[in-house]
């Protein structure tokens, strides 16, 4: 079956460039874009996801309590926080929550290690 | 005035948030408690029209400044109203130092405070956009409001970038600058589309 990433970030270049490299490397894979936290919990709800690149610093709803109800509507569903903010208290709390890790800026380096972590839980 | 396109301005938002994320984390081991920033929004002004919004707010203000130079260059400034300067470095090292010597330390700090965000943000913009910038030390300054930008030459624009910095759940507002020459901006915007057309295959 068809494998979907939602890509939820409120720049749209971060969108585009996460779009373009991930494109790049899973071309057999449908993606889907959100802006904010909100609208993300709302195509949760109606999709199936496998796979999300969460932004944490956005309007409204943060990356990380957006990913936490997603969490609660699809348990399988694989989130990777992809965020500028690299303090150590966000990334302890990506980890309680059992939410990976990445560090922006997005790169293709940067988006093979989202899809490497996948990979490996998914082995 | 420089106009940008909604992709352009985006995109040298996102570098800006890049870099302010990382002096957080920098400023945040230095004060062992999280420090939020971001940048909500960036605008392209004339020095008189920044000078004169800032009088309005406050007539004194501490800023750090560091020289930048590359294919685009400029003056980096950080500034903040005089009178939260002391509240930031109390934050910083108010569990730290005794009281009376928080004065003394202020420059100290604030200078500090400014490396870090200018560099982060210069760095992010140089990786980003692929160049290379040589920068000065940076050098703090209080001044009259008004007299903010008076050696820079008239025809410069700045690239006014708003900061919001929360530490103990105190909101401070300060604000980067990158002043600017015309040939400079020209530069910038070129380094945005480079950056841009690497990914989207088509002009912004």
């Amino acid at each position: 079956m068809q494998k979907t990433m939602l890509i939820v970030d409120d720049s749209r270049v971060s969108r585009m460039m996460i779009r373009s490299f991930s494109a790049a490397l899973r071309p057999d894979w449908r993606f889907l874009e959100a802006v904010s936290g909100e609208e993300a919990i709302e195509t949760a709800e109606r999709e199936q996801i496998d796979l999300i690149s969460m932004d944490m610093n956005m309007d409204g709803m943060s990356g990380m309590d957006a990913a936490e109800k997603i969490l609660a509507l699809q348990s399988n569903v694989f989130i990777v926080i992809l965020s500028a903010n690299v303090q150590s208290v966000n990334r302890s709390k990506a980890d309680a929550l059992g939410l990976n890790f990445v560090a922006k800026p997005v790169t293709p380096a940067t988006i093979q290690n989202i899809f490497d972590l996948y990979g490996a839980a998914h082995a | 005035m420089l106009e940008l396109t909604p992709l352009q301005q985006d995109a040298l938002c996102e570098i800006f948030n890049i870099g302010v994320g990382h002096a957080a984390a920098t400023m945040s081991e230095m004060v062992q408690e999280e420090v939020q920033l971001s940048v909500p929004r960036i605008q392209f002004l004339s020095p008189e029209t920044i000078a004169q919004n800032l009088h309005e707010t406050c007539q004194t203000i501490c800023s750090v400044r560091q020289a930048f130079e590359g294919n685009f260059c400029g003056d980096a400034v950080l500034i903040f109203p005089e009178e939260k300067s002391l509240e930031i470095v109390r934050l910083m090292l108010g569990q730290t130092v005794p009281l009376e010597h928080l004065a003394e330390l202020e420059q100290d700090a604030l200078t500090e405070v400014g490396n870090i965000l200018l560099n982060a943000c210069l760095s992010s913009l140089a990786d980003i956009l692929s160049q290379q910038f040589d920068c000065s030390l940076p050098v703090l300054q209080v001044v009259e409001a008004l007299a903010a930008f008076d050696h820079h030459p008239v025809d410069s624009t700045v690239m006014f970038v708003h900061i919001s910095f929360r530490l103990e759940k105190r909101e401070i507002n300060g604000y980067m600058m990158f002043v600017m020459n015309a040939d400079s901006l020209d530069q910038l915007r070129l380094s945005v589309d480079n950056f841009l057309n690497g990914f989207t295959g088509a002009s912004a």
